[in-house]
């Protein structure tokens, strides 16, 4: 059915007949090793030569022919999405139960490990300069009033600086962490990673260039 | 949803979790996918008919009640969870109910 | 200067800052992966299984990806260890496919799921995806898993249940196809 290959009208490079007594599989190879070593026959040839750039060019385009076919292949709507976050919900990294205390007999009340973590990324996202890329909270969680230390890592961008940034971010933790839990924060610390991102570094999608 | 109809008891406890001040969203409490561990729907974009969100363990002399719910940030969470709790309980008085001897509600999400 | 992401713009961040917040927990960040990578993912599990099937396979992908992203070391590389995800799901279902379908159900190729017409094709890059498409679909996945996952002849030998000559015979015929539509273009 899909066998639908069109016959050779226009002359290709690795057409057989034009390979030198060479074959696309053992050119393919000699590609795959780097030309290493080095097969002063294959290097001789002029008809192999043109195989290889050919095979050469295919292997660069290949990203692009699947960027390409990410726009005939997409969804059709976005209810792919919400599928998948409905299979995978809040709770997956919910961690530890943190109590929240309560004068009443047989009322269990708590709030995720998980949900607090959020509040600090939150406190982050409400800080210019920074960004959080990762977070702990370290100590008793389930003993209410035990002390607890809160890790975060962050970037922050050239344009911040650390000095300034950094403290009002530990502030806010503190805060935030306060006003929604019973916890006692006695320290948050805060490691700064790549704090020299610029515009400069980043490529046309936004990633690390590097 | 109509209110007239015989809900179940982990429903209406669901329904009326939704109603309580600063409660945006209650989390299923069970697994709904045995597939995938520790999943947990969450059921808001879901239809909530028939899907118990709200856990009722109920052996004898033995009721327990476990709720996951997701706050707003306006308030404290610990207030929202202490009032959803009271909601949870003051249900069993409202209606001349024996009270459940355990009632756990975890905040799963603020904001 | 970057613009920094505050609580709407973390859609513009590095791989490696949203993928960071995503093994974090973050599942908005997760989200912005999704609707990044989601798309190619989908095409490229297009390639391997039946389009049909490709929605199943990326779901499954973004699922045990949210489970094992705490355990990724480095988050910059995210899109090619989602790539590394969806291959071997769309592997295991043309295995679980092979024991209980018959074989002529693979040839369907649904023309609305994807491109079928070299002829239509506008630039060089859609008129390799049209004959990609155009390809028998063993040719196509041995050419997939080669050039976009860079699996080894004996690995895709493997995961094909294909003998190793084979795997070299159907690249072979692959790379002379696609090559001849791209010299057409130059």
């Amino acid at each position: 059915m899909t066998n639908t290959t069109p016959e050779p009208q226009t002359p290709s490079p690795l057409d057989d007949n034009k390979l030198d007594g060479f074959t696309v599989d053992q050119l393919s190879d000699y590609l795959d090793h780097g030309r290493h070593p080095r097969n002063p026959a294959i290097e001789a040839s002029p008809a192999a030569q043109h195989a290889l750039a050919a095979l050469s060019r295919l292997r660069a385009v290949a990203p692009r022919i699947m960027k390409t076919d990410a726009e005939y292949f997409a969804p059709k709507n976005e209810n792919w999405i919400s599928r998948i976050l409905d299979q995978i919900g809040v709770q997956a990294h919910a961690g530890r139960d943190i109590p929240i205390l309560h004068d009443v007999p047989g009322a269990k009340l708590s709030i995720s490990e998980g949900a607090v973590r959020a509040l600090v990324r939150e406190a982050g996202d409400d800080t210019d300069g920074l960004i959080v890329e990762r977070t702990r909270i370290d100590g008793d969680l389930e003993t209410p009033g035990s002390p607890v230390q809160v890790h975060v890592v962050v970037s922050t961008f050239a344009d911040a600086t650390d000095a300034r940034v950094v403290p009002l971010f530990q502030e806010r933790v503190i805060e935030t962490v306060r006003e929604h839990t019973d916890l006692v924060v006695t320290r948050v610390t805060v490691r700064v990673h790549d704090s020299d991102i610029t515009d400069e570094d980043l490529d046309d999608d936004g990633n690390l260039a590097r | 949803m109509n209110d007239d109809t015989e809900d179940d008891l982990p429903t209406q406890l669901t329904r009326l979790l939704r109603n309580v001040d600063g409660v945006h969203t209650v989390y299923a409490t069970k697994p709904l996918l045995p597939s995938i561990v520790g999943a947990v729907v969450e059921a808001v974009r879901n239809d909530p008919v028939g899907m118990h969100l709200v856990t009722v363990n109920e052996k004898p002399d033995d009721l327990t009640i476990i709720a996951c719910i997701g706050v707003s940030a306006d308030e404290p969470a610990t207030v929202i969870c202490r009032r959803a709790h009271d909601a949870l309980r003051n249900y069993f008085t409202d209606q001349d109910l024996t009270p459940p001897a355990t009632v756990r509600v975890q905040v799963g999400r603020v904001g | 200067m970057v613009s920094l992401p505050g609580r709407d713009s973390l859609s513009d961040a590095d791989d490696r800052t949203v993928a960071s917040r995503a093994a974090d927990g973050d599942i908005r960040a997760f989200e912005i992966l999704m609707r990044r990578y989601g798309p190619l993912m989908r095409a490229y599990a297009a390639r391997i299984v039946r389009p049909a099937d490709a929605d199943d396979v990326v779901q499954d992908t973004f699922v045990t990806a949210w489970q094992e992203l705490p355990d990724l070391e480095n988050p910059a590389v995210v899109r090619s260890w989602l790539t590394t995800i969806v291959t071997h799901k769309s592997i295991d279902r043309l295995r679980a496919g092979r024991d209980h379908e018959s074989i002529d159900d693979h040839d369907i190729h649904d023309p609305a799921d994807g491109p079928a017409d070299v002829a239509s094709a506008s630039s060089l890059d859609e008129a390799l995806s049209l004959a990609l498409s155009s390809l028998p679909e063993d040719q196509r996945r041995c050419w997939v898993l080669r050039e976009i996952a860079g699996y080894g002849y004996s690995e895709i030998a493997e995961q094909l249940d294909l003998p190793v000559t084979t795997v070299r015979g159907l690249l072979v015929r692959s790379r002379k196809t696609l090559v001849r539509e791209m010299e057409a273009w130059r």
